[in-house]
């Protein structure tokens, strides 16, 4: 019943972009926090968003995963409006992952993993043998097989986030979007996860887009950059093109050097504590 | 940490089964004790024989639709508070905490006093109405472009005391006997009887098997409302219609036995103990220990000082009590 559907918006992909945000207005109350921004994703991409505090990132990816409704403008996936495709159809193709969620904790990663069929199956539905491969391909995929029983209250840190994008793997999204997914790991499990994403883009042509805090890490896993600042786009592009000293000073009102890394050449963002550059940088803004 | 999934070496059906026995032999143990002293057989008499009428009278007439009526109201009340733990998901979260049972006391209580010729059918609906009134009361409070659980939970503790004391008031202005103020006030079920047993069962079977059946919507929302969303549910409506229906649940049962504490608090913790977070297995679960619960407490509120009897909602008190801090304390 679902394959059809799956069919048409991959094949639609290579015509429309699968999400496009076109002149999108989003405040709360009368604070504007997007002002027109317009964007467009195709399939197989992962783009990371960067900018500063309060600039935007996180109510861009919340309006795209259709949790906020635009004051103005429209979201589309695959050309139809978001607000128009009905709640679970949209969660079958676009899974979005909040910063730091929380389940009960004696929830087992396997119960977790069940709960992302909600999608396909609703409350009522009879357990099906594509329910349970799918389920079974998020374990294998995001390599938690052997933690299945445990409770989440008992996973570390790294774990538990990788049992969270089980569950938003076990609906087969075509997109996956994730709001600061590496908040809370340490360095070893922030590389380990996007590492994870990054395969999943590359061998199953999951579309990621995530907000990443760390510029660095940003252009090293991701493909396209956007930056946001003050609720507009400054730059979109290739890590190499976005992640200049110049951009990310002017973007942060900080000052940065950034370096290439010697064995990938990935642009390498080191912030510079210098107080006579900083008073020059604050004075422009 | 494995102390928190002790029950989950226990099957769903295993402890459904076990719970439904035991609230089988509490209702036969309720039934068989009493002031007056019955032998199993004279007992048994009384429930399937019209030929014994003192038997009769007792068994039938006044001890049965008194114990129906508390495990209804046990049901009830334990569904309730799995509804709006869950809901607000907050563990201290309950139809009385909530204000629920706050305002369908005090609408009950305003009918009665009001228009002492009320017909009893009449109590229940405008009981709910009550709760309903106070769930509107606590979302608008707590409603700010959506519902955060602690808002939710605070509005609740504020509504609740208003509403009793409201309630309060008019039972002092009125002419009642202490008895009955104080089984209201308290929560009690002295003299219940079948008309009782009417009022209150068509809520329990009706919007009861509606929350045991949309109890797996507890489920996606225990995971945050992002998520919840993520998934493609319609947040805000689900929690509106699981609130209306712990409103109808507390409201009939406040109808009948006034306003117990402890019951809705306490019951789905000990649910989820046993059978862990699933909430479509402890929901039923819940309902079946509540019920249990009730009619056990019921015995001792009418045996403690026999041939007098103290209300119910003291000895759930005195029972809830100690068990939810015992909760609290080991839980978190």
């Amino acid at each position: 019943m679902t394959a059809p559907i799956k069919q048409t918006s991959q094949y639609t992909a290579v015509t429309v972009p699968v999400l496009g945000a076109n002149d999108l207005f989003v405040g709360y109350g009368a604070f504007e926090v997007l002002c027109g921004l317009s964007l467009r994703f195709s399939s197989g991409e992962f783009t990371a968003i960067i900018g500063p505090n309060g600039s935007g990132k996180s109510t861009l990816l919340r309006t795209l995963a259709r949790l906020i409704r635009p004051q103005r403008g429209q979201v589309t996936l695959g050309g139809q409006d978001i607000h128009e495709i009905a709640p679970r159809e949209f969660a079958r193709r676009v899974a979005f992952l909040p910063q730091a969620p929380e389940g009960p904790p004696d929830l087992t990663v396997e119960e977790l993993v069940w709960r992302g069929r909600y999608p396909h199956r609703g409350l009522f539905a009879s357990t099906r043998a594509i329910d349970r491969a799918a389920v079974e391909r998020a374990l294998e995929r995001t390599g938690i097989d052997e933690l299945r029983q445990r409770a989440l209250a008992t996973l570390s840190g790294g774990e538990r986030q990788r049992a969270w994008i089980a569950m938003s793997l076990a609906r087969e999204p075509d997109l996956l979007l994730l709001d600061e997914p590496t908040t809370f790991l340490d360095i070893g499990h922030q590389a380990e996860l996007l590492e994870l994403l990054g395969s999943l883009n590359r061998q199953r042509g999951l579309t990621v887009i995530m907000v990443l805090h760390d510029v660095t890490q940003a252009a090293q896993y991701a493909r396209r950059i956007v930056t946001l600042r003050a609720g507009q786009i400054m730059h979109d592009g290739s890590p190499t093109d976005v992640v200049t000293a110049l951009r990310i000073s002017a973007l942060f009102d900080a000052t940065v050097d950034v370096i290439l890394d010697p064995s990938t050449g990935s642009p390498i963002v080191v912030p510079r504590a210098s107080t006579i550059v900083t008073n020059t940088a604050t004075g422009g803004a | 940490m494995r102390k928190l999934g002790v029950g989950r070496s226990l099957s769903a059906p295993s402890v459904i089964g076990a719970a439904s026995l035991l609230l089988l032999c509490s209702i036969a143990f309720a039934v068989s004790l009493g002031s007056a002293r019955l032998s199993p057989d004279r007992v048994f008499d009384g429930l399937f024989d019209t030929g014994d009428a003192a038997a009769r009278q007792i068994v039938w007439n006044l001890r049965l639709p008194r114990v129906l009526v508390a495990a209804l109201v046990g049901a009830n009340l334990s569904l309730a508070g799995v509804l709006l733990q869950g809901v607000t998901r907050n563990p201290l979260a309950g139809p009385h905490v909530l204000g629920l049972s706050g305002g369908a006391g005090f609408a009950a209580i305003t009918v009665v006093v009001a228009a002492p010729g009320t017909p009893v059918q009449f109590v229940a609906p405008a009981a709910f109405i009550g709760a309903i009134g106070a769930a509107i009361v606590v979302y608008g409070l707590a409603w700010r472009g959506g519902i955060s659980p602690v808002r939710f939970a605070l509005a609740g503790v504020a509504t609740a005391a208003l509403f009793i004391a409201l309630s309060t008031a008019v039972l002092a202005s009125s002419d009642l006997f202490t008895q009955s103020v104080l089984s209201f006030l308290a929560g009690g079920l002295f003299a219940r009887d079948w008309d009782d047993a009417r009022q209150i069962a068509p809520y329990t079977i009706l919007i009861g098997s509606g929350a045991v059946i949309a109890a797996g919507t507890l489920n996606l929302l225990a995971l945050g409302d992002d998520v919840a969303r993520g998934l493609g549910m319609r947040v805000e409506r689900t929690r509106l219609l699981l609130v209306v229906f712990a409103a109808g649940l507390t409201g009939s049962a406040v109808a009948v036995s006034g306003m117990l504490a402890f019951v809705g608090l306490v019951v789905p913790h000990a649910a989820r103990l046993l059978v862990g977070s699933d909430h479509r297995v402890s929901a039923p679960l819940a309902a079946l220990l509540g019920a249990s619960l009730m009619v056990l407490a019921d015995i001792v509120a009418r045996l403690v000082i026999a041939p007098a009897e103290i209300p119910v909602g003291i000895v759930t008190a005195v029972v809830g009590a100690p068990v939810f801090l015992l909760l609290i304390r080991t839980r978190t």
